[in-house]
This record gives C-alpha cells, structure tokens and sequence, in this order.
C-alpha cells in the first residue's frame, strides 16, 4: 500500500513538473528583448507560406515576410527553427522557440494549448480532386471516399467528419498530391491558397466547390504571454497601417507563379545534387558524434555486464533490453519533445543522444559477444605469466576483442548512418530532410528520391570498403573469417 | 633444506564434489614429479591449486617459504614463480611467438623491449623454433605451439614449472619433439610438476611418481618402484592398462 502511494506520489510530481514547468518563466517579453532574438519556430514545407528557397536554401514565404516585418517593428533580429507541424505546439511549450508561424488555423482545440495572435490571414479549407475527375463537387460527394490531408491541420479535422471517408494523414502535404497523382486518393482537403499553389505548378489537379471553412490563421504563442500577444497584435496592425501588410501579401499571392520551361533529366539531376550536397556533412556529422556516443556507451555497458556487481550489471542489462524493445523514431520524439521541457536540446543533439543511446545498447551486445568470444585459456595463460587482471584485459583479450567485432562495428556504423535520417523528422536539416524541402515546391519525386538514395548509398558503400580494409589489416591470423 | 613446494592438506570443491580430497605433497629442489592417475580423478585441479587459477578451500600451499594466500597483490608474485603449460597451448592469437614471449617479461617482470627480445630469442632457440620467431600462433603445429609456450615460461625465470597434460592434445607424431625439450629441461635441474598420461616420459625422467584418484594421491614413491612393483590395488590396475 505504501508503494503504490510512494508511486502515485512520484507520478504526480512528475505530472506537475511537465505541466508546470513551461509557465515557470511567464512573460518571456523582457527575455526577449534583453536578448534581442526572437526564436521563431516554423515548419518549412508549406510553400507559399513557409518554404526553403532552391537556390538560397533560405526559408522564405508570406509566412516568415510578416514575422521577420514584425520583428523589424518590435527592434527584434528573428532567428528560425525548423520543426515538423505535427510536433509544432510541443516544440513551442517545451520552449525550443519564442513563438510559432506556421500557417496555424486558430482553433478551439489549439486555443487550449497555446495564446494565437489576432488572425492574420483567412484561408478557407478547399477540395482538390484529380483533373479528369468529374463526380466530386462538394463535400456530400465525398462519402467513402479515400482523402488525403496533412496530419494535425484543419483539414484533417475536417475530413474526419465525414462519413465512411478513409483519411490518410500526410507529413507533408505535397506528398499527398504526389499520391493522388498516384491514384490513391480521390480527394484532398487543404488549405486553400497553399493547394492552389500546388496546383499551379503541377497542374495534375483541380480545386472543386466552394471554399468549405472561414480558417483564420494566427501566430501562436506559449499561454500566459499576454504581453508578448500585445506586443506582436500592435506590430501587426501598424504593419497594416503602413502598407508593409499589403506588400507582402501582393508578393506572395498577387502575382502568377511563373512556370520555368521543363529543364533536361541531366539538369534537374544536377539542380537536385547540388541542393541536397550541402546537407551531406551534417548526415556524416550526426553519424559520427552518435557512433561515438555510442562506442562509450556499448564499452560501458558491456564490461559492467560481464564484471560489474548485480546492481550495476541488472542496470546494464535493463538499459540493453529497454532501449532495444523500443522503436527508435519513438526514442528521438521521446528525448526532443517528450523530455524537451525539461532539457533544452536542439534538435542536432537531441538527434545525436537518442541513436547513440539506441546503437550503444546494440554495441554493448556486440562488444560483450566479443569479449566471450576469447576462449579462458587466454586469460588463464596470461594470469600464469604473473600479470595483473588489468594486464590481461589490457594486453590479451581487449587487443583480440576489439579485432573480432571490427566487422559487427562496421555494419552497425552502416546501419547508423542510414538511421541518421530519422532525425529529419524534428527538423535537423541533414540530408533526408533536405530531400523533402526540395521537393515540397519542385514535386520532382522520382529523381529526388533517386538521389537521396544514390548519396546514401555512396557513403555506406565507402564505409563498406574502408572497413574492409581495416579489418583486412588488423586480422589475427587463425581467428575468425579468415 | 625446505622442500621448494610445500602442500599441506589441500582440499577443493565444486559444489558437493570434492575434485581435490586432503592432499600432501612435497617436492624438493630439481626433483621432477609425475602425476599419473584416470581422467576425472583431480590431477589437473590439483595442479591449478599450485599457482591459484583455483583457490583451496582449505589447506596450505608454500611455494618457496612463501604461503600462498588470498592477497591479489602476493598471488601475482608467487606466479612469477611458477611457470605454467596448458594442455591446449594457450599462447596469444593475435601475437608471434616472438611477442608471445616478450610480453609479459615487459608488463610483469619489466624488463627493456630489447633485453626482453633478447631473452625470447635465446629461449626460442633452446626449443628449437628460431626461425619461427614471426610466426603466428595460427601458423604454428600443434608440437611447435606447445614447445613456444614452454619457453614463454620459461622467460619468466621460474623456480617450478608446471605441465598439464602438455601433449594430450597433440597429434603422435609431435608427441616427441615437445617431451624431448621438458626432458632436456629437467637435464638443467629445474624443479618440475607434470601431470601426464606419457609412462615411458615418467620413467626416463620421472624422480617420483603420484598416482591419483578420486582426487586423493593413492600411492606414490620413486619412479621405478612404482611403475615395476606398485603396491596398491587400484595403481596396478590403471598400470596394467596404460603399459599394455
């Protein structure tokens, strides 16, 4: 009875902590200003609101135009964070970001978690249905239809309430037009402007009926900021004042998208390298800080397993058997958002902490098989010569350990490597990711994707043979693959 | 003179067994004593008791006018004592037999790199492996491997050597070459233990022989006098077969 009080306890502090912990600093404002950055976070994948340039890499749109213009007004630099929308209001009340921009509708449900500005722009949500569809022209024809909408937005919401509907939720919602292009949807429901844009570069789709909802969008803010709403409510209405409002909407959405002539397949090949190449060092960065982490950890964990005192090994072993039960994209929204309340971790080393925690526990395993790999007359022999148990472990079994998990190590480097794009999904730029900024306004999927895979596939096949040869030049004669 | 090995009593257990029963046994300087005795009766435990890759559970072992205790620190001295050879060679995979044999001169007995190479190259060459000095152990024969792992041993200086069966796990043919160097190493005088099934070894050279069973020494007495007119029952019987 006293165990469960104790842990009901435990709980409740827990609960408080998450709960209480974002209101601690309320009235961020003077922060701010002392510091003169604003921290804005945005998901960059919503051309024309929020988008990476092509050529810049610069996140661009009607979306960053007004937020960087209110900042102006406010005296204040704007500092961007990438996030993906579905973890966008998490990010903010973890505080990984002063305020979000992110073409959010201002809903009842969203009100709860966060304090929206005074709208900012109307978006109506709109069907979107392929060109040679002729039997959808409202939102009654869509009954048992299959409907693609972006996770966590409005639209999903809406497509929700209707009947029979199968709604499959996309990251993005350029790869829902891609399905539909597709032939696996019959229907999307988005917002507007952002679907006619879609429309007017690809040109596979149509925007059908009327608009179906009044979508106000809104800046949000963590809840308790009154003064930072104000703040941000009174820039906006000056904006408005001085005609800056009026310029950028007239940037954004006054003027046609010019269409550039259909390049030649070695063009855009080379257009698609030269934007994805600079996000190469990152994947190979994130890939070794986590390997290392990793390397430590498996050391670790595995010499306390085999040498260690109950307590220290059952820990060992718990660590290995928990963090191997658990998915690892599960792990990485565990550490960046689940945990981001309480440790601010950017998104590179939040990344970096979860897949070294992950490969650690695969490591300890490897590295404990190749402990007990080396038969006991080795050490017997050793001790038999006068040498001290550190001696032994140092200058006969670690020596041949190590030599026996090269190639183990190496595949599990490999394995690392492609793992390192999981972490797109909170936003680090590294080389998946890169891949889905680019094609969130080209809409080139097969030669995109073709080329993520190609620079993959480069690097693990040189690690493939750098490992080869390092496992070629430690070998001891007569153990293992020969 | 003290006897060089002193065994007082010894007993050790695995769980309910007793592998080694209260057992005595003293060997005095260049005195060569062969264990003899069936599979399974304690020869090889008694043996690892000797420089405590076992720990006794009761009893007394000195080794040189010193007791060997529980103490880590005095354990790893009195090994340096005692040279050790295992019945499957056990020499280092991932060094030559050069650098099998300087290695622990340099990390125990902290000689130079060059005074310890020195001192593997004469000993390879007492057992007759100079030109295999680059060798690894994977590249070795098996009676090569023993004969290296001799004189790994032996560069270490010890006052006892110790063998475990040290050619049980050799093909016939090698058999010779390896019992040919420890005969020529009990020539110099060095004070030897060897646990081994070879009679015609314990008569050539054998000062005493111990005949065990179910870990107790049944009999024992000068070579000859065991092997030609052995009193006890169960030695004749295990005579009998081996000498048939």
């Amino acid at each position: 009875m006293r165990r469960v009080l104790f842990l009901l306890i435990c709980l409740a502090f827990l609960i408080g902590v998450l709960i209480y912990v974002p209101g601690v600093f309320a009235d961020e404002l003077d922060d701010i200003r002392s510091r003169g950055v604003m921290y804005i976070g945005t998901d960059a994948t919503y051309p024309p609101f929020e988008y990476a340039d092509e050529k810049t890499r610069e996140i661009v749109g009607f979306d960053i135009d007004l937020i960087r213009a209110v900042c102006d007004n406010l005296g204040l630099r704007a500092e961007f964070i990438v996030v993906p929308f579905d973890g966008i209001i998490s990010g903010l009340n973890s505080r990984k970001y002063d305020c979000l921009i992110s073409a959010m509708t201002i809903t009842p449900e969203r009100s709860e978690a966060v304090l929206f500005s005074e709208p900012y722009y109307d978006a109506g949500q709109s069907i979107a249905v392929p060109v040679d569809d002729h039997a959808i022209k409202s939102l009654s024809d869509l009954d048992g239809k299959r409907i693609g909408v972006q996770l966590g937005t409005t639209g999903e919401m809406l497509a929700n309430k209707i009947k029979n509907a199968r709604v499959k939720s996309f990251d993005n919602i350029g790869d829902a037009f891609r399905d539909m292009a597709n032939g696996n949807l019959d229907a999307i429901i988005n917002d507007k402007p952002v679907s006619q844009r879609i429309i007017l570069v690809r040109d596979k789709a149509k925007l059908v009926g009327p608009t179906l909802t009044s979508e106000r969008y809104g800046i949000a803010m963590r809840r308790g900021e009154e003064r930072l709403k104000r703040a941000v409510d009174e820039a906006i209405v000056e904006l408005k004042a001085q005609g800056i409002f009026a310029d950028i909407n007239k940037k954004w959405f006054g003027t046609p998208v010019i269409r550039e002539p259909p390049k030649s397949f070695a063009a855009t090949i080379w257009g698609i390298l030269i934007y994805l190449a600079p996000a190469v060092p990152m994947t190979i960065l994130v890939t070794i800080c986590s390997f290392i982490l990793a390397v430590g950890l498996g050391i670790a964990a595995a010499l306390v397993r085999l040498g260690g005192g109950l307590i220290v090994s059952s820990i060992a072993k718990i660590y290995s058997d928990v963090i191997r039960g658990v998915p690892l994209i599960v792990q990485i929204f565990f550490i960046y958002f689940g945990l981001g309340s309480i440790f601010h971790l950017g998104e590179f080393w939040a990344g970096v902490i979860a897949i070294g925690i992950c490969y650690g526990a695969y490591l300890a395993e490897i590295f404990r098989a190749g402990i007990q790999a080396i038969p006991r007359g080795q050490s017997e022999a050793a001790l038999s010569l006068g040498m001290s148990r550190w001696q032994v472990d140092r200058h006969v079994i670690m020596p041949q350990a190590v030599r026996i998990v090269i190639p183990p190590l190496a595949n599990e480097l490999i394995a690392c490597l492609k793992d390192s794009s999981l972490v797109s999904i909170i936003g680090l730029r590294e080389l998946t990711r890169a891949g889905r900024e680019y094609l969130s306004w080209s809409y080139i999927d097969f030669a995109t994707w073709l080329m993520v895979g190609v620079l993959y596939l480069m690097m693990t096949l040189a690690l493939a043979r750098v490992s080869r040869v390092i496992e070629r030049r430690y070998r001891i004669p007569g153990l293992g693959a020969q | 003179m003290a006897a060089v090995v002193q065994v007082r009593n010894i007993v050790k257990t695995f769980g309910s067994i007793r592998a080694v029963d209260d057992v005595s046994l003293d060997v005095e300087k260049g005195e060569v004593i062969v264990i003899i005795g069936p599979s399974g009766s304690g020869k090889s435990t008694f043996l690892r008791c000797l420089n405590a890759l076992e720990r006794i559970d009761f009893g007394q072992i000195i080794i040189g006018g010193e007791i060997l205790r529980g103490d880590v620190r005095r354990i790893h001295d009195i090994r340096l004592e005692i040279g050790m050879v295992f019945q499957q060679f056990d020499l280092f995979m991932h060094l030559n037999a050069l650098d099998n044999l300087i290695l622990a001169q340099h990390v125990v007995r902290k000689r130079s790199k060059q005074e310890a190479e020195r001192v593997a190259r004469d000993y390879l060459a007492r057992v007759g492996l100079s030109d295999k000095a680059d060798s690894f152990p994977a590249h070795l024969s098996g009676g090569q491997k023993q004969r290296a792992a001799i004189a790994r041993a032996l560069c270490m200086n010890p006052k006892v050597m110790l063998f475990d069966e040290p050619t049980s796990a050799l093909d016939p043919e090698m058999i010779g070459e390896v019992l040919d160097v420890m005969k020529s190493l009990a020539a110099t005088g060095m004070t030897m233990i060897v646990v081994t099934h070879e009679i015609g070894f314990a008569r050539e050279v054998a000062n005493r022989i111990a005949f065990f069973e179910s870990g107790k020494i049944v009999e024992s007495g000068p070579a000859s006098e065991i092997l030609n007119a052995a009193t006890h029952p169960r030695t004749m019987e295990f005579l009998s077969k081996v000498l048939k």
